[in-house]
């Protein structure tokens, strides 16, 4: 008789009782992982954590090269060495204490800061004491740059030993190879190679690489576990940019605005060369000279950093252009019949020429009745002023100022430009138009001088100025737009009168013995900063030269302005400004293979006198308007 | 004839193979040892000990059970088997024996066999109580003998484990426990005692921070998410990713290093994100199927007539091999739910692996011995059926 057993029918109920609970259970937790997959909670994204890792490949930033293509500024691969201090010391003690274990008479050094340093520094140039001291100052650190810029041999060097806790990593690299011609005009870019000024500034779109990535799935010890077909960006490297610039010229512009601001003790001096056929700028450039008593029309703290991180005065910065506005006057007034180039004005023989309205006009030298050409050639301030009087205030800022491009910027392409300073309609009186006639009153910028000028280098049409070669023009750069501003045989009177300032007026110190060059001299009083009260200084000056050359088929403007010369030296543009722009002129047109065009005779001449004579040597020097105490109450009057 | 029991084999084979493949899938790495071909598969640890598992289920099949429990003396095995769990446990604590994976000593390695400690009394205890409960079926309704003793030495056994391993410790009484009801001790004995049980609970919760941590980050994750709470975060990241089609077979990425125990306790996430919701609901089905046909063994009837003419339906399992069949099951499927609730955070973190497929050779083999004893049972009612049928003519099989 077996022993009694438990009833087998409640067994049976709970067994099955349990297992439907069970298995129910079990089946609704499909519920649960379908509602995981459907509605994951909210926070479940943003709490996981990321799943994949992005590499950056570096592109380099493009060139930037000269018409030539010449290679201004480029990108090189460099490479910088880091150390991870915390690494050497763990890995380093671990080698130790396994070499300890196998043989302790084998271990030579206990110290792996030692190792490390006395490798590295057969492989760089750098002391391995001094190594051993980073190290050791930064024990604890992860990361410390060791070398910012390894050489090729370094490189190599460092590879080789292939040291624990020591690596490379590649960085980019500016390098402007000329510099520091063309420098400032160029520009700079900051670490990341982000373009700071200059060309670097104003192309940055053109210039700016694409840097490549790479996204990739990792595993939690960040491994590539897969990468996804559009996951890879490829690098992009930068567009070259061509200027319009020629390091020739550029190089010839700077070395001899440099010597002329040394030599005249200046303040600064600003020099553009530019084609006036197709507008582009061949040479640009801007000195400050930190002289004692020179007062900086605006501060620039960039600039005292580094001179191609301020700003280009040649297009910032305006200056009265004083004379070397009469021809745009003298042009106009003679387009509009008030004059004839033969007309003959009663200017005064001695003392100077009053007004309608009182002013006083004065002149360096009297000569009495001279024909409409004289004026321009012997730059006297009474004839243009009567011009001014018979011009209408329309005629004056519309023909002369607006026509011309003063008051507008050019648009060249440079960081800051200034549109010059023009006197508004409504406060324009006749002392202005007077004013203007001489080229006072009026700020203009080098360039925008430079551009005008163009007009009378050919059929009296201006470029648009440009620094950037088009993309598509290989070789012969088209043409961009030109705007006409004068009657083509306005444009060539105007240009024979300016042959003759050289030859018999106010630049005979300009002239030069290869090319027959047309231009005006300028001189103007310098204004005082703000601050420092309203007016101009009596015996600072700024003094400037523009010309063209060949007379028959101009290819240069060169323009010079010299901020500021020692009083004591010269002050006159002709003397001062004018020989820098006849070098240039010269070594510019020599250099671009232009034939010689002066007269035989007049060259024996020139070489005769000499080409550098001295401050007071010709007897016709150019006029200055003197703003005296007088002037101002006239001017007073006049208001 | 298809039967119970071969269903129970299907199952369980079935899921032996969804472990090998995601034990497989789930412990690839970027570097890991060389390349993965199918050789290597086929001769990977995990394939092994799913054909030593096997064999060990056809084992099971042949033992006889109710022959086995009837045993006496020095033969009997309930006394070996109580000895031989408490001897798990206790070794997991000897130095040299035991040893502790992730701060916890619930394993032991015997030279190249490593298991959990507890592994023995989960198996070993219901069959100690099932033998228990029908020695003394007469007293299952006293509170003492019937009640109280058994449930001391199920208590004595488990707060060892719990020291360790509180999942596993409630996981054992709470089979325990059911099979005590079953077999016939009341329901009130064990309500009385269910708040010494919980009070219990609560204190072996509170006594460890990390079990305080548990419930912390189940029941707010996202507070910690770097720290207690990522193994929550990363288990539910895993059972979302892919979306319903899952990412496909191998291609999971929460098991390149961000899911913790993706091949062990948390192997069901792993296959939740590579194979979508239709995986994670087949795993599921070959569970529910196990614990059908389990059913099906354990509650089949054999339809008697008595010598009075009156036909009735009497179970055909003697009550012995019907409480150890509950006992199986509700084990197998008690851990199975314990382990998914966990994965999918409907529970608190425990250390519970998922039945036949989490990794682990031993678990396995011990499992699949265990639902091998009841296709023996199906086997040996099949047997019987076909013996009573016998004399209306039909030879009875061999086998």
């Amino acid at each position: 008789m077996p022993a009694p057993m438990p009833d087998s029918r409640r067994v049976r109920a709970w067994t099955g009782g349990v297992l439907i609970c069970v298995g129910a259970l079990l089946s609704l937790t499909v519920l649960r992982v379908a509602h995981l997959k459907l509605l994951p909670p909210p926070e479940l994204d943003s709490t996981l954590g990321s799943r994949t890792s992005t590499t950056r490949e570096l592109a380099s930033r493009g060139r930037i090269l000269d018409r030539r293509g010449r290679v201004l500024a480029t990108t090189t691969v460099g490479h910088k060495l880091f150390a991870d201090p915390a690494l050497i010391w763990e890995r380093g003690w671990t080698r130790i204490r396994e070499g300890m274990a196998r043989d302790p008479e084998a271990v030579v050094s206990t110290d792996p800061f030692q190792e490390v340093s006395g490798a590295l520094g057969q492989a760089i140039d750098m002391p391995a004491g001094a190594i051993l001291e980073r190290l050791r100052g930064k024990a604890e650190s992860r990361y410390i740059v060791l070398d910012a810029d390894l050489s090729d041999h370094e490189l190599d060097g460092v590879r080789t030993l292939g040291l624990e806790g020591v690596g490379t990593e590649q960085k980019l690299v500016r390098h402007y190879p000329h510099a520091p011609i063309g420098s400032q005009l160029v520009g700079r870019t900051n670490i990341d190679q982000q373009g700071l000024s200059g060309m670097e500034l104003m192309q940055e779109r053109a210039l700016a690489p694409a840097t490549g990535k790479l996204t990739f799935l990792r595993d939690a010890r960040r491994n590539a576990l897969h990468i996804d077909d559009d996951a890879y960006v490829p690098p992009r490297p930068g567009q070259d940019v061509r200027l319009t610039i020629d390091l020739v010229i550029q190089e010839i512009a700077e070395r001899r605005l440099a010597k002329a601001v040394s030599q005249y003790n200046a303040g600064g001096g600003r020099i553009v060369v530019v084609d006036p056929q197709t507008g582009d700028v061949l040479a640009m450039a801007d000195i400050l000279r930190r002289r004692s008593g020179w007062a900086e029309v605006t501060e620039d703290k960039d600039r005292a950093k580094d001179p191609a991180l301020g700003r280009n005065r040649c297009v910032t910065d305006a200056y009265e252009p004083g004379s070397t506005f009469k021809p745009f006057v003298w042009a106009t007034a003679t387009e509009l019949g008030i004059y004839d180039p033969s007309t003959r004005l009663p200017t005064p023989k001695d003392g100077p020429y009053r007004t309608a309205f009182g002013r006083a006009i004065r002149d360096v030298h009297y000569y009495g009745t001279v024909d409409w050409t004289t004026v321009l050639v012997k730059s006297l301030n009474s004839g243009m002023a009567m011009a001014g009087e018979r011009m209408s205030v329309d005629q004056m800022r519309g023909a002369v100022v607006d026509r011309f491009g003063f008051g507008h910027r050019t648009g060249v392409g440079l960081p800051g430009e200034e549109e010059g300073l023009i006197t508004p309609a409504d406060k324009w009186t006749k002392w202005t138009q007077t004013s203007v006639a001489m080229g006072h009153e009026i700020g203009v910028t080098p360039v925008q001088m430079a551009r005008a000028f163009s007009a009378f280098c050919t059929d009296g049409s201006i470029p648009a100025l440009r620094l950037v070669l088009p993309q598509d023009s290989e070789g012969s750069p088209s043409s961009p737009p030109r705007t006409p501003v004068l009657p083509e045989p306005v444009a060539l009177v105007a240009r024979e009168a300016m042959e003759r300032v050289l030859s018999e007026g106010t630049g005979r110190k300009a002239q030069s013995a290869t090319y027959r060059m047309f231009g005006k001299s300028g001189t103007a009083q310098l204004p005082k900063p703000k601050g420092q009260g309203r007016g101009y200084y009596e015996d600072r000056y700024v003094s400037s030269f523009v010309a063209g050359a060949p007379l028959q088929n101009p290819r240069l403007v060169v323009l010079c302005v010299i901020d500021d010369p020692d009083r004591r030296k010269g002050h006159f543009g002709g003397s001062i400004a004018g020989p820098v722009v006849r070098d240039v002129m010269d070594e510019s047109l020599n250099y671009l293979g232009v034939k010689p065009d002066q007269l035989e005779e007049r060259r024996k001449g020139i070489l005769a006198t000499g080409q550098d004579l001295p401050e007071n040597a010709a007897a016709p020097v150019e006029t200055v308007l003197m703003l005296n105490e007088d002037d101002a109450a006239a001017e007073e009057v006049a208001r | 004839m298809l039967r119970a029991g071969h269903g129970i084999a299907l199952a369980t084979l079935c899921l032996l193979v969804v472990g090998v493949i995601f034990v497989n899938s789930a412990s690839l790495s970027v570097h890991g040892s060389g390349t993965t071909t199918l050789h290597g598969l086929l001769t990977s640890r995990a394939t092994i000990f799913a054909v030593l598992a096997a064999l060990c289920l056809a084992a099971g099949a042949l033992v006889p059970v109710d022959r086995l429990a009837n045993l006496r003396g020095a033969l009997n095995p309930v006394p070996w088997i109580l000895g031989i769990s408490v001897l798990g446990i206790l070794l997991t604590h000897v130095p040299g024996v035991g040893k502790e994976v992730n701060g916890a000593h619930r394993w032991i390695a015997l030279g190249p066999i490593t298991f959990q400690g507890s592994e023995l009394a989960k198996w070993g205890l219901p069959f100690a109580m099932a033998w228990w409960c029908c020695r003394n079926s007469t007293r299952a309704r006293e509170f003492w003998r019937g009640f109280a003793f058994p449930l001391a030495v199920a208590s004595a056994i488990c707060v060892g484990i719990a020291i360790e391993d509180l999942g596993t410790a409630v996981l054992i009484m709470a089979v325990a426990l059911i099979m005590m009801v079953a077999a016939g001790c009341r329901v009130w004995h064990v309500a009385m005692l269910a708040p010494v049980g919980i009070v219990g609970f609560v204190a072996l919760i509170v006594a460890s921070p990390y079990r305080v941590n548990r419930i912390l980050a189940y029941l707010d994750p996202y507070q910690d998410p770097q720290g207690i709470g990522y193994h929550v975060i990363q288990s539910m990241g895993a059972i979302g990713g892919g979306g319903l089609a899952g990412r496909g077979l191998g291609n999971s990425i929460q098991k390149f290093g961000y899911l913790p125990e993706g091949t062990t306790d948390f192997i069901y996430a792993i296959i939740c994100e590579e194979t979508g919701l239709l995986g994670a609901a087949g795993v599921i089905a070959l569970y529910v199927l196990l614990l059908w046909c389990g059913w099906m063994v354990v509650g089949a009837t054999r339809r008697d007539v008595s010598p009075d003419g009156m036909r009735a339906e009497t179970p055909a399992l003697t009550p012995f091999s019907q409480l150890l069949g509950l006992g199986i099951l509700a084990t197998i499927g008690l851990q199975a739910l314990i382990n998914i609730a966990v994965v999918t955070a409907l529970a608190p973190t425990k250390g519970i692996a998922l039945p036949l497929v989490s990794r682990g050779g031993t678990g396995w083999m011990l499992t699949c011995l265990a639902l091998g004893l009841l296709i023996a049972m199906d086997r040996r009612a099949a047997s019987a059926a076909v013996a009573e049928r016998a004399p209306e003519g039909v030879p009875a099989p061999q086998g």
